[in-house]
């Protein structure tokens, strides 16, 4: 397990030396100078010129990316953001704990709704539950978080007043975005979890136990979801790794300091050392949720573990 | 026993949805104000962008301050003397503290205008400062040069950029490798305790304050970029005090009793420029077709639904020596709008590109003025490019028509016409019309280099003229600052640079 573990960190070398050099070679082809942006409309052009210099930008592309991919290995180190001058490492970790909060708040309201849901919609499918949750699952799937999040807004924050509608310190700020960001993954695990718990169901080996006379929770629980488990787990991977990416509507509608917001305006104002970190972040943070899942597939399903040698 | 865990668990969860404190609760030692963007620095000298300079505002302070009405009055500076038109002498208020605790010193003054000279983003401001002209005679008395006589200079040590430094503290930070943006030290009445990048900005009360001290202890800036969500927060009694508040949640805070509204004119100048370099631009006449085409009151009007006005003149009417309010927009006349292009060359019209960045406004009176100038038989194309990319298209002079806006540093005529309309400025320097006129460069230096007087107000009236005459611009707008407040606030002045001197701000039931 530890050695599939370390080949795994290992293949993530050249992932991300591959998603630097894409994202590198559309910052450096992209429109706008990083160095104007920096100073400023008014700074002269000679200043603006001399900040070029400084950071290297007058440089060829590839000396340019040489440096950088240097200074990342040898020196463990980003770079300064162009705009506020801190070190671009201390920018993500600022951000990076309300993104991780918000991310993993959502998803564990997606789950603890989602698979339940699902899998009481497929044990009574077509029932009167199961219509309605198609339905709200169908809703969930297509209702924009910008769209939910101000209804959310209007409904508890202002109607009601329960719930503050910004701000990211207390948990009560961060009931509302949760559900607003998890929802859409909420009807995603629903949907997903029905579908395969309604395969398995119907599996020769779900008759044989239920005619064995075992209770029937325990045939759902044990027999049959044990076995659905591993795409409803995949599908809760990928959403977890995209909200970690920053849910740039959810942080902007709730005012959550988070890595969508750092990193479009980074975009904007052209810093390109902080998008560069920003995008190796998530990229990494997106690799390990993929190598946490695969360690769990291990666990809820044997023979997947027999192969990891 | 799991069911009996996951009961609790929920129950917790449940309870301490109310039971932690909400931020609304806080008392009235605190002001808490919601602003849609985030300062970049808190460096005077490192950026030149309106949030960074509010958050300076509280905590530090320039010889000179502009009150509301842009006069000018001493702070830091008791008085001045001016023995010619390029030496200054003030002589500086004694005993004033710095946040670190050391007291404000000649030398400092010194620093922080050698800062300015040389830094980047305010050359533009500060960069006429004469190299090694600075005399510190005793510990309170600074004197320095201009290269060339400055006429707006005197108004721009009110400017953020002019902030007095420690200069000790500067050195401390350099030598801890620390960047002093993010280690402030001014001799403001707030001192800074904390910044979350995108979500607050803590200041508290500074006790060995000289002047008066502020009439509550925090103030705590929180950035709300959503505007709907600013003013829901204002309603629901999480904030004091909401910026920015957008033309369709005007009513809403009116109609509330315990909120109030208050407006003030910006300084800012929108307009619809055009490329004299470029044919067919560069024809006077194809000028007066688009201006003649167009109703600028009409589309002001429908995009900005009463906020700010619509502009008259290349400098807001609230500034010195303005033309803009004896001055008015023309009427739409189509039928003569074609003709003038007949007389030009283009009887079948011509195909023209507006460039402009993604802001709403813009947009929204770019599609409004292709439709305009469709019925003139000009084929407008819309061009929506991003900021960065936008800026780098005017400086190459790559543009037909574009629209931006202009606010000046000071409020000072050279200052809001030198940079758009000089020839020196053409391109990068922010004459992104590429106007060439030796009659309007003759003035603006003459004018630069006059002290205000009625020969000045002459000079600044002959350069509006000539510019009107020439037409490089059509004026688009002029912005108003909108700020919502609990009507409990009170002392909250406006300024037209949004740098709201919040420090001064009471409330009401604390007295």
């Amino acid at each position: 397990m530890i050695r599939y573990i370390l080949k795994r960190v290992l293949l993530l070398l050249p992932v991300l030396l591959g998603v630097s050099l894409v994202v590198f070679s559309l910052l450096y082809f992209s429109d706008g100078d990083p160095a104007r942006n920096a100073l400023g409309q008014n700074a002269s052009e000679e200043a603006v010129q001399a900040q070029r210099e400084e950071w290297g930008l007058n440089d060829p592309f590839l000396v340019q990316y040489g440096n950088y991919l240097k200074k990342l290995v040898f020196d463990f180190d980003l770079g300064d953001s162009y705009q506020s001058h801190k070190p671009v490492v201390s920018e993500i970790a600022d951000a990076a704990p309300a993104t991780l909060k918000l991310a993993l708040l959502s998803i564990a309201f997606a789950t603890i709704l989602g698979i339940p849901f699902g899998i009481i919609s497929a044990i009574y499918q077509y029932s009167i539950f199961d219509n309605i949750m198609m339905i709200l699952a169908l809703i969930g799937v297509s209702m924009p978080v910008f769209w939910l999040g101000l209804l959310m807004i209007l409904l508890f924050s202002v109607r009601l007043g329960w719930l503050p509608s910004s701000g990211f310190e207390h948990f009560n700020q961060m009931i509302l975005p949760s559900i607003a960001l998890g929802a859409q993954s909420t009807a995603v695990i629903t949907r997903m979890t029905r579908s395969n718990m309604l395969e398995v169901i119907r599996k020769d080996y779900i008759r044989t136990a239920e005619a064995k006379g075992q209770k029937r929770s325990v045939v759902i629980t044990k027999h049959a979801l044990g076995n659905a488990l591993i795409p409803i787990i995949t599908i809760i991977g990928i959403q977890f790794g995209q909200l970690l990416g920053g849910a740039l509507m959810t942080e902007v509608i709730f005012s959550i300091p988070g890595i969508g917001r750092l990193m479009v305006n980074a975009i904007k104002s052209r810093d390109n050392p902080l998008v560069l970190g920003g995008v190796l972040f998530v990229a990494v943070a997106f690799a390990i949720v993929n190598l946490i899942i695969d360690i769990i597939y291990a666990y809820i399903d044997p023979r997947i573990k027999s192969q990891y040698t | 026993m799991k069911k009996r865990i996951a009961f609790v668990l929920a129950a917790i969860m449940l309870i301490s949805v109310f039971a932690l404190p909400s931020v609304s609760a806080e008392g009235r030692d605190t002001l808490i104000v919601a602003t849609a963007y985030d300062a970049i620095t808190l460096d005077p000298v490192a950026n030149n962008d309106s949030p960074s300079s509010h958050a300076m505002h509280q905590m530090y302070e320039g010889l000179l301050s502009l009150d509301a009405n842009s006069e000018l009055h001493p702070l830091l500076a008791e008085s001045w003397e001016m023995p010619d038109d390029v030496t200054y002498i003030f002589h500086l208020k004694k005993g004033v503290k710095f946040h670190n605790g050391e007291e404000m010193k000649a030398s400092d003054v010194a620093f922080s205008f050698e800062r300015a000279r040389t830094a980047p983003a305010v050359t533009h401001i500060f960069g006429g400062i004469k190299e090694g002209s600075f005399e510190t005679p005793d510990d309170y008395t600074v004197k320095f040069q201009l290269n060339e006589p400055n006429a707006a200079f005197f108004k721009c040590l009110a400017h953020a950029s002019g902030f007095i430094v420690s200069e000790k503290a500067v050195k401390e930070a350099e030598e801890a490798g620390e960047n002093f943006g993010q280690n402030p030290c001014g001799t403001g009445p707030f001192k800074f305790v904390s910044w979350k990048k995108n979500d607050r900005m803590e200041f508290e009360r500074f006790e060995d304050y000289w002047g008066d001290a502020p009439k509550y202890d925090k103030l705590l800036l929180r950035v709300i970029p959503e505007a709907t969500n600013r003013t829901i927060e204002l309603e629901s009694g999480g904030v004091d005090i909401a910026y920015e508040i957008t033309p369709q949640d005007i009513s809403r805070i009116e109609e509330n009793d315990h909120l109030q509204l208050l407006r003030t004119p910006e300084f800012s100048t929108q307009y619809l420029g055009m490329n004299v370099s470029k044919a067919p631009l560069d024809d006077i006449r194809v000028r007066q077709a688009i201006q003649l085409a167009l109703d600028m009151s009409a589309i002001d009007e429908a995009v900005w639904r009463g906020v700010g006005k619509v502009a008259t003149g290349p400098y807001a009417d609230s500034m010195q020596y303005s033309l803009a309010g004896d001055w008015t927009q023309p009427e739409r006349d189509v039928e003569k709008a074609k003709e003038l292009l007949a007389e030009a060359g283009y009887p079948d019209g011509l195909s023209l590109t507006l460039s402009t960045n993604e802001k709403t406004e813009r947009v929204d009176m770019a599609t409004i003025i292709k439709a305009m100038l469709a019925e003139a038989g000009i084929d407008l194309k819309v061009e929506v490019l991003e900021w960065a990319a936008y800026i780098q298209k005017l400086e190459a002079g790559e543009q037909d028509l574009f629209q931006i806006g202009w606010t000046p540093d000071a409020p000072d005529p050279d200052m809001a016409l030198w940079p758009c309309f000089h020839s020196s400025a053409m391109g990068a320097g922010g004459n992104y019309v590429y106007l060439d006129d030796e009659e309007i460069d003759k003035l603006l230096e003459e004018g630069r280099a006059t002290q205000d007087s009625p020969e000045r107000e002459e000079i600044y009236h002959k350069i509006q003229e000539r510019i009107e005459e020439l037409k490089p611009w059509i004026y688009e707008h002029n912005g108003e600052v909108v700020v919502g407040a609990q009507d409990y606030v009170e002392n909250l002045e406006l300024s037209p640079y949004a740098w709201h001197p919040i420090y001064k701000v009471s409330f009401k039931d604390a007295e």
